[in-house]
Protein backbone atom coordinates (compact mmCIF):
# COMPACT_ATOMS: atom_id res chain seq x y z
CA UNK A 1 0.00 0.00 0.00
CA UNK A 2 1.62 3.45 -1.18
CA UNK A 3 0.43 6.65 -0.46
CA UNK A 4 1.93 10.02 -1.75
CA UNK A 5 0.71 12.65 0.89
CA UNK A 6 1.96 16.26 1.55
CA UNK A 7 -0.06 18.99 3.44
CA UNK A 8 0.69 20.71 0.42
CA UNK A 9 -2.36 21.26 -2.19
CA UNK A 10 0.43 20.87 -4.94
CA UNK A 11 3.64 19.17 -5.83
CA UNK A 12 5.28 17.18 -8.72
CA UNK A 13 3.97 13.36 -9.20
CA UNK A 14 6.97 10.54 -7.81
CA UNK A 15 7.83 7.51 -9.18
CA UNK A 16 8.93 4.23 -7.00
CA UNK A 17 10.83 1.62 -8.01
CA UNK A 18 9.37 -1.61 -6.54
CA UNK A 19 12.43 -4.43 -5.98
CA UNK A 20 11.14 -7.67 -4.99
CA UNK A 21 12.97 -10.61 -4.54
CA UNK A 22 12.48 -14.42 -3.11
CA UNK A 23 9.56 -14.28 -5.62
CA UNK A 24 7.80 -18.31 -5.70
CA UNK A 25 8.94 -20.43 -8.55
CA UNK A 26 5.84 -20.55 -10.33
CA UNK A 27 4.34 -17.48 -12.08
CA UNK A 28 2.72 -14.69 -9.81
CA UNK A 29 0.24 -12.03 -11.04
CA UNK A 30 1.05 -8.68 -10.35
CA UNK A 31 -2.28 -6.38 -9.87
CA UNK A 32 -1.93 -2.55 -9.03
CA UNK A 33 -5.49 -1.02 -7.71
CA UNK A 34 -5.52 2.80 -7.56
CA UNK A 35 -7.42 5.04 -5.45
CA UNK A 36 -7.17 8.60 -7.05
CA UNK A 37 -9.70 11.28 -8.36
CA UNK A 38 -10.69 9.07 -10.97
CA UNK A 39 -10.58 5.97 -9.39
CA UNK A 40 -11.80 4.59 -6.42
CA UNK A 41 -9.96 0.70 -5.69
CA UNK A 42 -10.05 -0.19 -8.98
CA UNK A 43 -7.09 -2.22 -10.85
CA UNK A 44 -5.79 -0.19 -13.54
CA UNK A 45 -2.46 -2.67 -13.86
CA UNK A 46 -2.14 -6.16 -14.06
CA UNK A 47 1.38 -8.25 -15.00
CA UNK A 48 2.46 -11.61 -14.85
CA UNK A 49 5.97 -12.13 -13.24
CA UNK A 50 8.55 -14.91 -13.58
CA UNK A 51 11.56 -15.75 -11.82
CA UNK A 52 13.24 -14.83 -8.65
CA UNK A 53 13.09 -11.34 -8.81
CA UNK A 54 11.39 -8.47 -10.57
CA UNK A 55 10.94 -4.78 -10.74
CA UNK A 56 8.06 -2.51 -11.14
CA UNK A 57 7.57 0.79 -11.32
CA UNK A 58 4.80 3.35 -9.93
CA UNK A 59 4.00 6.33 -10.80
CA UNK A 60 2.40 8.54 -8.04
CA UNK A 61 0.84 11.75 -7.99
CA UNK A 62 -0.02 13.48 -5.31
CA UNK A 63 -2.35 11.87 -2.85
CA UNK A 64 -3.13 9.08 -4.77
CA UNK A 65 -3.08 5.49 -2.98
CA UNK A 66 -2.24 2.59 -4.99
CA UNK A 67 -2.18 -1.40 -3.71
CA UNK A 68 -0.14 -3.74 -5.28
CA UNK A 69 -0.87 -7.31 -4.86
CA UNK A 70 0.77 -10.78 -5.75
CA UNK A 71 -1.09 -13.79 -6.18
CA UNK A 72 -0.35 -17.14 -7.90
CA UNK A 73 -1.17 -17.33 -11.38
CA UNK A 74 -3.76 -20.25 -11.36
CA UNK B 1 13.15 8.00 -7.85
CA UNK B 2 12.46 6.13 -4.64
CA UNK B 3 12.92 2.45 -4.24
CA UNK B 4 11.57 0.37 -2.19
CA UNK B 5 12.89 -3.29 -1.98
CA UNK B 6 10.66 -6.24 -0.46
CA UNK B 7 12.03 -9.82 0.61
CA UNK B 8 9.35 -12.59 0.43
CA UNK B 9 11.85 -14.79 2.09
CA UNK B 10 11.26 -12.91 5.55
CA UNK B 11 8.14 -13.49 7.88
CA UNK B 12 7.73 -10.26 10.02
CA UNK B 13 4.35 -10.87 11.84
CA UNK B 14 0.61 -10.19 11.89
CA UNK B 15 -1.03 -6.92 10.67
CA UNK B 16 -1.90 -4.16 13.77
CA UNK B 17 -6.20 -3.34 13.51
CA UNK B 18 -5.18 -0.10 12.02
CA UNK B 19 -8.67 0.41 10.44
CA UNK B 20 -10.68 0.17 13.24
CA UNK B 21 -13.80 3.36 13.57
CA UNK B 22 -15.74 5.27 15.77
CA UNK B 23 -18.83 3.86 15.47
CA UNK B 24 -20.85 1.42 13.45
CA UNK B 25 -22.82 1.19 10.48
CA UNK B 26 -26.24 2.91 9.70
CA UNK B 27 -28.53 0.27 9.22
CA UNK B 28 -32.09 -0.53 10.43
CA UNK B 29 -33.58 -4.17 10.55
CA UNK B 30 -37.04 -2.94 9.34
CA UNK B 31 -36.89 -2.38 5.57
CA UNK B 32 -38.64 0.55 5.08
CA UNK B 33 -36.80 3.85 4.25
CA UNK B 34 -33.67 1.99 5.23
CA UNK B 35 -30.52 3.78 3.88
CA UNK B 36 -27.30 1.70 4.85
CA UNK B 37 -23.66 1.31 4.91
CA UNK B 38 -23.24 -1.85 6.31
CA UNK B 39 -22.34 -3.64 3.09
CA UNK B 40 -19.47 -1.01 2.86
CA UNK B 41 -18.62 -1.67 6.53
CA UNK B 42 -18.68 -5.52 5.79
CA UNK B 43 -16.31 -4.79 2.46
CA UNK B 44 -13.68 -2.84 4.47
CA UNK B 45 -13.41 -5.49 7.42
CA UNK B 46 -13.74 -2.90 10.02
CA UNK B 47 -12.71 -4.60 12.92
CA UNK B 48 -14.10 -2.82 16.20
CA UNK B 49 -16.07 0.63 16.21
CA UNK B 50 -15.81 2.69 19.44
CA UNK B 51 -19.21 3.75 20.22
CA UNK B 52 -18.24 7.33 21.50
CA UNK B 53 -20.27 10.60 20.61
CA UNK B 54 -22.83 7.87 19.10
CA UNK B 55 -25.68 8.98 20.87
CA UNK B 56 -25.54 12.37 18.36
CA UNK B 57 -27.34 10.32 15.87
CA UNK B 58 -31.00 9.45 15.86
CA UNK B 59 -30.70 6.15 13.74
CA UNK B 60 -28.36 4.60 16.76
CA UNK B 61 -30.62 5.85 19.20
CA UNK B 62 -30.12 9.17 19.85
CA UNK B 63 -30.29 10.54 23.62
CA UNK B 64 -31.58 6.93 24.33
CA UNK B 65 -28.31 4.71 23.92
CA UNK B 66 -24.80 3.97 25.04
CA UNK B 67 -24.44 6.84 27.23
CA UNK B 68 -24.96 5.96 30.87
CA UNK B 69 -27.34 8.46 31.52
CA UNK B 70 -29.55 6.80 28.80
CA UNK B 71 -29.28 3.30 29.95
CA UNK B 72 -29.35 4.04 33.80
CA UNK B 73 -31.50 7.41 33.56
CA UNK B 74 -32.40 7.51 37.44
CA UNK B 75 -29.34 7.05 39.26
CA UNK B 76 -31.61 6.87 42.44
CA UNK B 77 -32.49 3.83 41.76
CA UNK B 78 -31.31 0.03 42.32
CA UNK B 79 -28.15 -1.23 39.99
CA UNK B 80 -28.94 -5.06 40.67
CA UNK B 81 -32.50 -4.64 39.69
CA UNK B 82 -32.66 -4.76 35.79
CA UNK B 83 -36.12 -2.69 35.67
CA UNK B 84 -33.44 0.18 36.50
CA UNK B 85 -32.24 -0.42 32.91
CA UNK B 86 -33.20 0.86 29.36
CA UNK B 87 -31.41 -0.86 27.63
CA UNK B 88 -33.71 -1.18 24.29
CA UNK B 89 -31.97 0.89 21.74
CA UNK B 90 -28.70 0.36 22.61
CA UNK B 91 -29.19 -3.10 22.29
CA UNK B 92 -30.36 -2.29 18.23
CA UNK B 93 -27.57 -0.68 18.08
CA UNK B 94 -25.22 -3.76 19.33
CA UNK B 95 -27.21 -5.86 16.64
CA UNK B 96 -26.40 -4.09 13.69
CA UNK B 97 -22.63 -4.24 15.00
CA UNK B 98 -22.65 -7.74 15.05
CA UNK B 99 -24.82 -7.78 11.99
CA UNK B 100 -22.05 -6.05 10.38
CA UNK B 101 -19.51 -8.14 11.52
CA UNK B 102 -17.86 -5.54 13.52
CA UNK B 103 -17.03 -5.63 17.25
CA UNK B 104 -17.89 -3.01 19.45
CA UNK B 105 -15.54 -1.22 21.40
CA UNK B 106 -17.92 0.13 24.22
CA UNK B 107 -17.36 3.45 25.71
CA UNK B 108 -18.14 4.01 29.66
CA UNK B 109 -19.48 7.71 29.99
CA UNK B 110 -20.90 9.96 27.67
CA UNK B 111 -21.02 12.08 25.24
CA UNK B 112 -18.84 15.37 24.50
CA UNK B 113 -21.84 18.23 25.64
CA UNK B 114 -20.66 21.61 23.78
CA UNK B 115 -23.65 23.29 25.37
CA UNK B 116 -24.03 25.30 28.43
CA UNK B 117 -26.22 23.18 30.40
CA UNK B 118 -24.24 19.66 31.21
CA UNK B 119 -26.27 16.27 32.44
CA UNK B 120 -24.11 12.92 31.19
CA UNK B 121 -20.42 14.91 32.03
CA UNK B 122 -20.93 15.72 35.18
CA UNK B 123 -19.26 13.80 37.71
CA UNK B 124 -21.90 11.09 39.60
CA UNK B 125 -23.04 11.07 42.82
CA UNK B 126 -21.34 7.87 44.07
CA UNK B 127 -18.42 6.75 41.81
CA UNK B 128 -19.20 2.96 43.26
CA UNK B 129 -22.32 2.72 42.47
CA UNK B 130 -21.38 4.01 39.01
CA UNK B 131 -18.80 1.14 38.51
CA UNK B 132 -21.27 -1.31 39.48
CA UNK B 133 -23.84 0.24 37.00
CA UNK B 134 -21.06 -0.30 34.47
CA UNK B 135 -20.73 -3.87 35.35
CA UNK B 136 -23.71 -4.55 35.09
CA UNK B 137 -24.12 -3.11 31.46
CA UNK B 138 -21.24 -5.37 30.79
CA UNK B 139 -22.79 -8.66 32.10
CA UNK B 140 -25.98 -7.72 29.66
CA UNK B 141 -23.73 -7.68 26.90
CA UNK B 142 -21.70 -10.04 27.22
CA UNK B 143 -23.19 -12.39 30.12
CA UNK B 144 -26.40 -12.62 29.04
CA UNK B 145 -27.99 -10.79 32.64
CA UNK B 146 -31.41 -9.13 32.04
CA UNK B 147 -32.20 -10.62 28.68
CA UNK B 148 -28.88 -9.68 27.21
CA UNK B 149 -26.32 -11.45 24.98
CA UNK B 150 -23.15 -13.26 25.13
CA UNK B 151 -21.21 -10.88 22.40
CA UNK B 152 -17.34 -10.81 21.94
CA UNK B 153 -16.78 -7.25 23.46
CA UNK B 154 -13.78 -7.14 24.58
CA UNK B 155 -12.75 -3.50 25.23
CA UNK B 156 -14.49 -1.34 27.75
CA UNK B 157 -13.42 2.05 28.12
CA UNK B 158 -13.68 4.30 31.21
CA UNK B 159 -14.69 7.51 30.01
CA UNK B 160 -13.57 10.05 27.49
CA UNK B 161 -11.64 13.19 27.49
CA UNK B 162 -11.65 14.20 30.71
CA UNK B 163 -8.45 16.29 30.35
CA UNK B 164 -9.73 18.33 27.71
CA UNK B 165 -10.66 21.48 30.18
CA UNK B 166 -8.97 22.51 32.57
CA UNK B 167 -9.98 22.56 36.32
CA UNK B 168 -10.11 26.11 36.74
CA UNK B 169 -12.89 26.17 33.82
CA UNK B 170 -16.39 27.23 33.40
CA UNK B 171 -17.18 25.50 30.34
CA UNK B 172 -16.42 21.89 30.98
CA UNK B 173 -17.55 19.63 27.99
CA UNK B 174 -16.24 16.00 29.17
CA UNK B 175 -15.84 15.88 32.80
CA UNK B 176 -17.48 17.82 35.38
CA UNK B 177 -14.95 17.61 38.01
CA UNK B 178 -11.66 18.31 38.72
CA UNK B 179 -8.65 15.76 37.69
CA UNK B 180 -8.16 14.62 41.14
CA UNK B 181 -11.84 13.16 41.35
CA UNK B 182 -11.56 11.67 37.93
CA UNK B 183 -8.47 9.83 38.99
CA UNK B 184 -10.44 8.88 41.60
CA UNK B 185 -13.36 7.36 39.58
CA UNK B 186 -11.08 5.96 37.51
CA UNK B 187 -9.02 3.81 40.06
CA UNK B 188 -12.86 2.67 41.13
CA UNK B 189 -14.05 1.96 38.12
CA UNK B 190 -10.85 0.08 36.78
CA UNK B 191 -10.36 -2.12 39.86
CA UNK B 192 -13.72 -2.95 40.35
CA UNK B 193 -14.77 -4.07 36.46
CA UNK B 194 -11.26 -5.53 36.52
CA UNK B 195 -11.85 -7.70 39.38
CA UNK B 196 -15.47 -8.77 37.84
CA UNK B 197 -14.00 -9.04 34.29
CA UNK B 198 -10.29 -10.29 34.73
CA UNK B 199 -10.99 -11.68 30.72
CA UNK B 200 -11.64 -8.30 29.71
CA UNK B 201 -9.63 -5.48 28.52
CA UNK B 202 -10.64 -2.33 30.79
CA UNK B 203 -8.81 1.26 30.12
CA UNK B 204 -9.43 4.11 29.11
CA UNK B 205 -9.57 7.42 29.47
CA UNK B 206 -9.34 8.43 26.04
CA UNK B 207 -7.50 11.65 26.40
CA UNK B 208 -7.29 14.41 24.52
CA UNK B 209 -3.94 15.85 24.91
CA UNK B 210 -0.98 13.29 25.29
CA UNK B 211 2.01 15.70 25.51
CA UNK B 212 0.28 17.33 28.22
CA UNK B 213 1.36 16.58 32.07
CA UNK B 214 -2.14 15.27 32.61
CA UNK B 215 -1.25 11.99 30.85
CA UNK B 216 2.27 11.82 33.20
CA UNK B 217 0.14 12.83 36.57
CA UNK B 218 -2.28 10.01 35.47
CA UNK B 219 -0.14 7.01 34.93
CA UNK B 220 1.77 8.10 37.97
CA UNK B 221 -1.46 8.02 39.56
CA UNK B 222 -1.95 4.52 38.50
CA UNK B 223 1.30 3.02 39.24
CA UNK B 224 1.60 4.58 42.42
CA UNK B 225 -2.11 3.19 43.23
CA UNK B 226 -1.73 0.18 41.22
CA UNK B 227 -4.36 0.83 38.99
CA UNK B 228 -5.37 -2.42 36.29
CA UNK B 229 -4.86 -0.22 32.72
CA UNK B 230 -5.04 -3.11 29.84
CA UNK B 231 -4.86 -0.54 27.78
CA UNK B 232 -4.17 3.23 27.41
CA UNK B 233 -6.54 5.38 24.75
CA UNK B 234 -5.84 8.97 23.33
CA UNK B 235 -6.86 11.15 21.04
CA UNK B 236 -4.59 13.52 18.09
CA UNK B 237 -5.42 15.56 15.40
CA UNK B 238 -2.87 16.72 12.61
CA UNK B 239 -2.03 17.75 9.38
CA UNK B 240 0.89 15.55 9.07
CA UNK B 241 1.20 11.66 9.84
CA UNK B 242 4.47 12.35 11.08
CA UNK B 243 3.22 14.05 13.50
CA UNK B 244 0.68 11.15 14.58
CA UNK B 245 3.46 8.87 14.31
CA UNK B 246 5.31 11.30 17.24
CA UNK B 247 2.55 11.03 19.40
CA UNK B 248 2.12 7.32 18.97
CA UNK B 249 5.86 6.59 19.88
CA UNK B 250 5.50 9.34 23.18
CA UNK B 251 2.94 7.53 24.58
CA UNK B 252 4.35 4.67 24.00
CA UNK B 253 7.41 5.43 25.78
CA UNK B 254 5.46 7.23 28.70
CA UNK B 255 3.76 3.85 29.34
CA UNK B 256 7.01 2.06 29.34
CA UNK B 257 8.03 4.26 31.61
CA UNK B 258 5.52 3.89 34.34
CA UNK B 259 6.06 -0.08 34.19
CA UNK B 260 3.59 -0.42 32.08
CA UNK B 261 5.23 -2.67 29.55
CA UNK B 262 1.57 -4.66 28.60
CA UNK B 263 -0.73 -2.22 28.21
CA UNK B 264 -1.92 -1.61 24.97
CA UNK B 265 -1.60 2.26 23.30
CA UNK B 266 -4.72 2.82 21.61
CA UNK B 267 -5.33 6.19 19.34
CA UNK B 268 -9.12 5.93 19.21
CA UNK B 269 -9.63 9.29 17.66
CA UNK B 270 -7.73 10.98 14.86
CA UNK B 271 -8.21 12.68 11.42
CA UNK B 272 -6.96 15.59 9.96
CA UNK B 273 -7.35 18.99 11.61
CA UNK B 274 -4.91 21.79 10.42
CA UNK B 275 -6.83 24.10 13.22
CA UNK B 276 -9.41 24.17 14.91
CA UNK B 277 -11.19 27.73 14.18
CA UNK B 278 -12.10 30.12 11.09
CA UNK B 279 -11.11 29.26 7.65
CA UNK B 280 -8.62 26.32 9.19
CA UNK B 281 -10.94 24.49 10.46
CA UNK B 282 -13.52 24.98 7.79
CA UNK B 283 -10.08 23.46 5.56
CA UNK B 284 -10.02 21.10 7.52
CA UNK B 285 -14.00 19.73 7.25
CA UNK B 286 -13.35 20.33 3.78
CA UNK B 287 -10.02 18.21 3.32
CA UNK B 288 -11.58 15.55 5.56
CA UNK B 289 -13.68 14.60 2.85
CA UNK B 290 -12.09 14.87 -0.30
CA UNK B 291 -8.82 13.00 -2.14
CA UNK B 292 -6.38 14.51 0.26
CA UNK B 293 -7.88 13.09 3.58
CA UNK B 294 -8.03 10.01 1.89
CA UNK B 295 -4.54 10.02 1.03
CA UNK B 296 -3.83 11.11 4.90
CA UNK B 297 -5.78 8.58 6.15
CA UNK B 298 -4.09 6.26 3.91
CA UNK B 299 -0.31 7.17 4.73
CA UNK B 300 -1.70 7.24 8.82
CA UNK B 301 -2.50 3.86 8.47
CA UNK B 302 0.14 2.46 6.45
CA UNK B 303 3.13 4.23 8.79
CA UNK B 304 1.45 3.39 11.70
CA UNK B 305 2.40 -0.22 11.38
CA UNK B 306 6.21 0.39 11.87
CA UNK B 307 5.78 2.18 15.00
CA UNK B 308 4.82 1.05 18.48
CA UNK B 309 0.95 1.38 18.44
CA UNK B 310 -1.56 -1.49 19.21
CA UNK B 311 -4.95 0.06 17.50
CA UNK B 312 -5.85 2.67 15.40
CA UNK B 313 -9.79 4.06 15.46
CA UNK B 314 -10.79 7.02 12.92
CA UNK B 315 -12.92 9.21 14.19
CA UNK B 316 -15.40 9.36 12.86
CA UNK B 317 -18.02 6.74 11.10
CA UNK B 318 -20.93 8.00 12.28
CA UNK B 319 -22.98 10.66 9.68
CA UNK B 320 -21.10 13.55 11.10
CA UNK B 321 -19.21 16.76 9.66
CA UNK B 322 -15.84 14.76 10.27
CA UNK B 323 -16.87 11.59 8.86
CA UNK B 324 -14.44 11.29 5.48
CA UNK B 325 -16.12 8.14 4.83
CA UNK B 326 -19.49 8.23 3.89
CA UNK B 327 -21.80 10.75 2.17
CA UNK B 328 -23.39 12.42 5.52
CA UNK B 329 -27.12 12.22 4.02
CA UNK B 330 -26.91 9.33 1.83
CA UNK B 331 -24.49 7.20 3.49
CA UNK B 332 -25.23 4.30 0.80
CA UNK B 333 -22.62 6.78 -0.96
CA UNK B 334 -18.96 6.49 -0.26
CA UNK B 335 -16.46 9.35 -0.17
CA UNK B 336 -12.60 9.04 -0.91
CA UNK B 337 -12.08 8.42 2.47
CA UNK B 338 -13.32 5.23 2.67
CA UNK B 339 -11.28 3.79 0.52
CA UNK B 340 -7.74 3.62 2.31
CA UNK B 341 -9.94 1.41 4.89
CA UNK B 342 -11.00 -1.67 2.35
CA UNK B 343 -7.43 -1.20 0.79
CA UNK B 344 -5.94 -1.65 3.96
CA UNK B 345 -8.36 -4.65 4.82
CA UNK B 346 -7.01 -6.52 1.62
CA UNK B 347 -3.58 -6.63 3.68
CA UNK B 348 -5.10 -7.14 7.01
CA UNK B 349 -7.32 -10.21 5.98
CA UNK B 350 -4.01 -11.63 3.54
CA UNK B 351 -1.16 -11.33 7.26
CA UNK B 352 -0.57 -14.66 6.98
CA UNK B 353 1.08 -14.25 3.90
CA UNK B 354 4.36 -12.09 5.81
CA UNK B 355 6.62 -9.89 3.89
CA UNK B 356 9.48 -8.37 4.84
CA UNK B 357 10.60 -4.53 3.66
CA UNK B 358 14.00 -2.88 3.22
CA UNK B 359 13.72 0.76 2.25
CA UNK B 360 15.74 3.74 4.11
CA UNK B 361 17.84 3.84 6.36
CA UNK B 362 15.41 5.66 8.52
CA UNK B 363 12.58 2.93 8.00
CA UNK B 364 14.84 -0.06 8.83
CA UNK B 365 15.77 2.11 12.15
CA UNK B 366 11.68 2.60 13.13
CA UNK B 367 11.51 -1.45 12.37
CA UNK B 368 14.39 -2.24 14.43
CA UNK B 369 13.13 -0.11 17.21
CA UNK B 370 9.62 -1.86 16.72
CA UNK B 371 10.78 -5.19 16.35
CA UNK B 372 12.76 -5.00 19.97
CA UNK B 373 9.56 -3.98 21.20
CA UNK B 374 8.80 -7.77 20.01
CA UNK B 375 5.89 -6.06 17.62
CA UNK B 376 5.22 -6.88 13.97
CA UNK B 377 6.25 -5.01 10.47
CA UNK B 378 4.16 -5.32 7.50
CA UNK B 379 4.47 -3.85 4.03
CA UNK B 380 3.07 -0.39 3.73
CA UNK B 381 4.49 2.75 2.69
CA UNK B 382 3.87 6.08 2.49
CA UNK B 383 5.77 9.07 0.38
CA UNK B 384 5.82 12.47 0.70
Amino acid sequence: MFTYYDDLDEAENKQVKLNLSSLPDSPVKLTVRLLDAAHDDEPVREEILTGKDASVYLDLALFTTCLVTLEPVD
Amino acid sequence: MQTVSVDFSKNLGQMKPMHAVNNGPVYKFAEDQRVTNIDAFREAGIPYARTHDASFYANYGGEHCVDIIAIFPDFSKDPDDPASYDFVLTDEYMKVMDFAGVKPFYRLGNKIEHWPKKYGTLPPPDFRKWAVICEHIIRHYTEGWANGFHYDMKYWEIWNEPDLDGDDSTHKRCWGGTKLQFFNLFEIAAKHLKACFPHLMIGGPAICNPKGNWKDEFLSFCRERKVPLDFFSWHVYAKQPSRVLEYEREVRAALDANGFTETESILNEWNYVRGWTGDNWIYSLRTMKNLKGAAFVASTIAASQYVPLDMLMYYDARPCALNGMFVTDMVCDCLKGYYPFRMFNKLYQWDRRRFSIRRSDDLRRRRDRWKKRSRDVHLLRRFG
